[in-house]
């Protein structure tokens, strides 16, 4: 009877390592989670963040695109008709000195800070027009209007080596004569 | 055979010694027999001390739950941030009229078209756009400056910066007449500030400090975001 009892005891004994060792793992888990969703909310607003600015520079190029077929409507369809498949060469950004987006060396740069130079930029990225297709062309009585159908894309240099690309695409009918832009 | 009841020990029967005394040929010798056997309970002492390890243990987990909180409200003031900067973008780029954003750090906001509806827009934007602080020197201007506070208190400097782009050329390339360019001055007429002006670069900044009240530029500290666009004469 005697030792049977002790050798329960000697049975129950051994618990007190599971008991210890399940403590901690659970608490390692705990702790390894909350690092891996803190890391993980860090990491997705730099995310948000870079894409976002991609987004605003393609829909700047796209911009950039639909601006050149308002005010050269008759020139861009002549183009196409003469069988041109990429009329607008310069819809990018590094191309232009006003447009460039080059960041500063600083990283402090501020829009508080007095003297900000105009030529820099807290954004270093390019944009440009990927593609631009005459669609479809309507020569009727009233009215002589072109569709296009352009595409953009924007690349930008984010922090901690990320780099976010974005491409919007869009159908616009233009009329040849008045540069009148549609939907 | 007689049952011995827990805890029996032969000694305590024969007189030899009491119960946690063992009398040898020495000085006495104090002896508390195992617990396991005596069926005790645990000592207050023990308690004690096992709860001083527990506290040992878990003192480094609340205060990485602490800083993890801290963190958390650290997050949370970045995507506050990161919403209101889309917002802005979204409304310069797609809502407000080309015309009606005008050059300067800060950037003006005013239609030098005076259209009531546009008037409204502005009117109706601003404090949503900048919080407080974007009034323009006249009636009917307002500035691209000001602070909003969130609801938990967080404060937020935004500041726009537009440039007007009058030196961008225009370039076609059509077969057999080859690359023919345009400066903006032979495409369009002067905007109202003089220029030949038919994209502007808008460039958005907002600034925010980690502590709940404090005016972010006083604050060393103090994050910041910025985004950038160009947006063109598309109005009309």
């Amino acid at each position: 009877m005697m030792m049977e009892k002790r050798r329960r005891m000697n049975d129950r004994r051994g618990i007190a390592v599971v008991v210890v060792l399940f403590f901690a793992v659970t608490i390692a888990l705990l702790m390894y989670m909350l690092v891996g969703s803190n890391t993980n909310l860090s990491l997705q607003n730099k995310k948000t963040l870079g894409q976002l600015q991609a987004y605003y520079l393609a829909q700047s190029a796209l911009q950039h695109a639909m601006l050149k077929l308002r005010f050269l409507p008759k020139e861009t369809y002549d183009a196409f008709a003469a069988g041109s498949t990429a009329p607008y060469p310069d819809v990018e950004s590094d191309l232009h000195p006003q447009i460039r987006l080059t960041k500063p060396s600083g990283d402090n740069w501020s829009l508080y800070a007095a003297g900000a130079d105009d030529q820099e930029c807290p954004v270093e990225g390019k944009y440009l027009l990927r593609s631009i297709r005459l669609d479809s062309s309507l020569d009727g009585m009233s009215m002589v209007q072109d569709g296009y159908e352009l595409e953009a894309e924007a690349t930008v240099k984010g922090t901690g080596g990320l780099t976010h690309t974005d491409s919007v695409k869009e159908q616009i009918i233009i009329s040849r004569f008045t540069g009148g832009i549609g939907p | 055979m007689t049952k011995e009841p827990p805890g029996y020990r032969a000694d305590y029967a024969d007189g030899a010694c009491t119960a946690g005394l063992l009398h040898r040929s020495g000085p006495a010798v104090i002896s508390r027999p195992s617990r396991w056997r005596a069926g005790r309970g645990i000592t207050f002492v023990e308690i004690m001390i096992a709860v001083l390890i527990l506290a040992a243990l878990l003192l480094p987990v609340y205060q990485f739950m602490n800083s993890a909180v801290r963190e958390t409200e650290r997050f949370y003031v970045e995507a506050v941030a990161i919403s209101q900067a889309k917002f802005i973008m979204d409304t310069l780029m797609f809502q407000i009229p080309w015309r009606a954003i005008r050059a300067g750090n800060p950037a003006r906001f005013e239609d030098p078209k005076a259209v009531p509806a546009v008037q409204s827009l502005l009117t109706a934007l601003m404090p949503r756009l900048f919080g407080s602080g974007y009034e323009g020197a006249t009636a009917g201007s307002y500035l691209g400056d000001g602070l909003l506070t969130d609801k938990k208190g967080f404060l937020y400097r935004i500041r726009l910066k537009c440039l007007d782009l009058d030196e961008v050329e225009f370039a076609i390339d059509i077969p057999g007449k080859g690359l023919s360019s345009f400066m903006p001055n032979k495409l369009t007429p002067k905007d109202a500030d003089g220029k030949y002006s038919v994209m502007k670069k808008l460039i958005l900044e907002i600034r925010w400090s980690l502590h709940k009240g404090t005016d972010p530029l006083q604050d060393p500290q103090a994050k910041a975001l910025h985004l950038v666009a160009i947006k063109s004469h598309l109005d009309e």
